[in-house]
């Protein structure tokens, strides 16, 4: 064995678990010898911390939360039965409530049954370990995933298509509830379902929840974290280890491993919606009975160095047993372009002394500035800011950031990722957002989209 | 890391503040003022781009994936909240890694692990400078290796996924994969050697 191959191996197990006395005295004899060992075991330290670190980041960006990233609107396929409005035809089918691992993703042999479908676009195919091209891999076979490299097409025989989004990832398996059933997994991404009335089941699976359909066009999009799944037309049923919902043509819902929450797509934005929507900065919906307030950024053009900011409070003061998130969605621009803060808070009512200057003092919040993501709480107008977490620099781009209560305990989620959980500081608490600005920058500081949900109880 | 908008409005009561007046960090900006200059705010821009490399201080010292992780929390909140006692001028990487190693052996004394040392041997077959030396270029780094693992195959591509993301060992890989434990020493030795140099190759490219 080379010098080299044995620095190799041992570096594979010293980057795997850590290494037996006999492993360090050799890994230590290696540096020791030789200064382009060290630089070189440094270099690949700091690579496998980099690719530990932001895996989830480097290899599927389209993770990231964001409804906005969901497929655009499916084209209309020709249904099957002439004039009829097959999702109609929607039965409720009586589904296990299994959440999907990894496992049950991986590739299966060559010697499992086709899967009666064509794929087109730019796609890999993942098959015992093996890849192939796209159209080398017709026919498909169960226990095949599919990885859209930009987008891809799935078409079955009876018309209907699933539209893989860039970077999704979708297992192809037989549907051990239904012999003639179809049966997909979406581990991660996006995909758009046009489908016309199923004889058989057709079911897709992510790691939260369990879609079944007969015909219907619906989006869904899953992260490690939770699903987003927005009906089209006809009506879906959802079924996860927290509860079970019917979706109607519509409806979009959020499913995470303890709640499902809905909302109507479109809908004219309400206070007392359990989903609200900001766009282009302003918030678009009326104070109502138990509404929220907006602080307005300072009027007219100001220095150069000058903060602009806003803040959005809920004014119903909520208990601090709710079981409620707030999250928003911010456009960050590049660290280097202005320095700006955007962040989520909880803070107690007596806060709301400080409504004009659009920041209440003392609050529990989710922060990021100039991309460093922190978590804090300040007690009191006064007290310094104790900050209990501090992640590392997100890149620019869309981020969501968000809060949740329940059962007097807060967690923190950036992207759909929990970072920090502990207890709420404060016995009432009214949830809100702050974004802000230093004018020093030309990109905007942006945010597009935020949420004030009720969580169902586990 | 507490920054408010100036010029929003009235202070609150008892505040002692004047209008057009509020905290950031432990001070008090107005319009105008230059960017705040907290000792804390100035402890966090340089620590989040030496957490790799303090990662890989740990990763040195014998932590295994999760004790990284909250070494890492514990080592950064500890920083943040003694900022004051950071010397400008003085190597923070090396007071980070000193915070860092402090850390980690409380959580292993903690946590009853019967060897609570450190190997010295192997602790100190790296001079301090070098590790000082090699914090230099992250940002670059990490973009070079967005981009190459861009590049890799599938194959090797479920190999990251399954080591990184899922944060599978090696024996968990192997048995996914339906390999060996040493096959898939060997591809990681491999992967890692291919996305170095493309690493190294794009970063003397630009």
């Amino acid at each position: 064995v080379s010098p080299a191959r044995d620095f190799d191996d041992l570096l594979a197990r010293h980057l795997d678990r850590p290494l037996d006395a006999a492993g360090r005295a050799a890994l230590a004899a290696h540096l020791r010898r030789d200064p382009a060992h060290r630089r070189d075991y440094l270099r690949l330290l700091e690579q496998e911390e980099l690719l530990v670190a932001g895996a989830r980041e480097l290899l599927t960006p389209s993770a990231r939360i964001d409804a906005a990233r969901l497929p655009r609107r499916v084209r209309r396929l020709p249904r099957r039965g002439g004039a009829g409005r097959p999702w109609l035809a929607w039965t409720a089918a009586a589904l296990v409530l299994v959440a999907v691992g990894a496992v049950a993703l991986r590739p299966e042999t060559e010697t499992a049954p086709p899967f009666h479908a064509r794929v087109s676009g730019e796609v890999t195919v993942l098959r015992s370990a093996a890849s192939l091209a796209g159209s080398a891999a017709s026919p498909l076979r169960h226990g095949d995933v599919l990885l859209a490299r930009t987008s891809a097409d799935l078409a079955f025989p009876d018309g209907g298509t699933v539209t893989l989004g860039p970077g999704a990832r979708l297992g192809l398996r037989a549907d051990a509830s239904d012999r003639d059933g179809v049966a997909v997994s979406l581990e991660a991404g996006s995909i758009a379902c046009d489908l016309p009335t199923q004889p058989h089941g057709f079911t897709v699976a992510t790691a939260q929840v369990r879609i079944a359909v007969v015909g219907t066009r619906f989006r869904v999009e899953a992260t490690a974290g939770d699903s987003r799944i927005a009906v089209d037309e006809g009506r879906v049923r959802l079924r996860s280890s927290a509860t079970e919902a019917l979706l109607s043509a519509g409806e979009l819902a959020r499913i995470t491993a303890t709640a499902i929450t809905r909302a109507a797509m479109d809908a004219p934005a309400r206070l007392d919606d359990p989903v609200r929507w900001l766009t282009d900065g302003a918030l678009a919906a009326e104070p109502r009975a138990g509404g929220a307030t907006l602080a307005a950024a300072p009027g007219g053009p100001g220095p150069r160095d000058q903060w602009r900011g806003r803040a959005w409070r809920w004014y119903t003061p909520l208990p601090a047993d709710a079981a409620i998130a707030i999250q928003a969605r911010f456009a960050l621009p590049q660290p280097d372009d202005g320095i700006w803060h955007g962040e989520v808070f909880l803070a107690p009512p007596e806060a709301e002394r400080d409504a004009e200057e659009a920041q209440p003092s003392p609050c529990l919040r989710l922060s990021v500035r100039a991309g460093i993501p922190t978590v804090a709480h300040r007690t009191t107008p006064d007290a310094e800011a104790q900050v209990s977490w501090i992640g590392e620099q997100l890149p620019a781009g869309t981020r969501m950031l968000r809060l949740e209560l329940r059962d007097r305990t807060v967690v923190a989620l950036i992207d759909g990722r929990a970072v920090w959980r502990g207890p709420v500081p404060f016995e009432t608490v009214v949830p809100g957002l702050r974004w802000t600005r230093r004018a020093a920058g030309t990109a905007p500081m942006r945010i597009d989209q935020v949420a004030l949900e009720p969580l169902l109880p586990p | 890391l507490e920054v408010a908008p100036a010029g929003v409005g009235r202070a609150p009561p008892g505040t002692g503040r004047k209008p057009g007046q509020v905290l950031a960090g432990r001070g008090l900006i107005s319009a105008g003022d230059a960017v705040p200059t907290d000792p804390r705010d100035a402890v966090t821009a340089q620590l989040v781009p030496a957490l790799p490399m303090l990662r890989a201080w740990l990763r040195h010292l014998g932590a295994d994936r999760d004790q990284i992780e909250e070494a890492v929390q514990d080592t950064a909140v500890w920083c943040c909240a003694h900022a004051q006692e950071f010397e400008p001028g003085s190597s923070f990487g090396a007071w980070t890694r000193a915070v860092a190693r402090y850390r980690l052996l409380a959580m292993w004394r903690d946590r009853g692990r019967a060897d609570h040392r450190l190997d010295d041997d192997l602790v100190e077959a790296i001079p301090q400078a070098e590790w000082d030396a090699a914090m230099d270029g992250v940002d670059g780094r990490r973009e070079a290796l967005a981009r190459c693992l861009e590049g890799i195959p599938a194959t090797a591509r479920r190999l990251v996924e399954l080591t990184y993301r899922d944060g599978c060992d090696a024996a968990t890989v192997a048995r996914r994969l339906a390999s060996s434990v040493n096959a898939i020493y060997l591809a990681l030795s491999k992967l890692r050697r291919r996305l170095r140099t493309c690493v190294e190759r794009r970063m003397g490219a630009t």
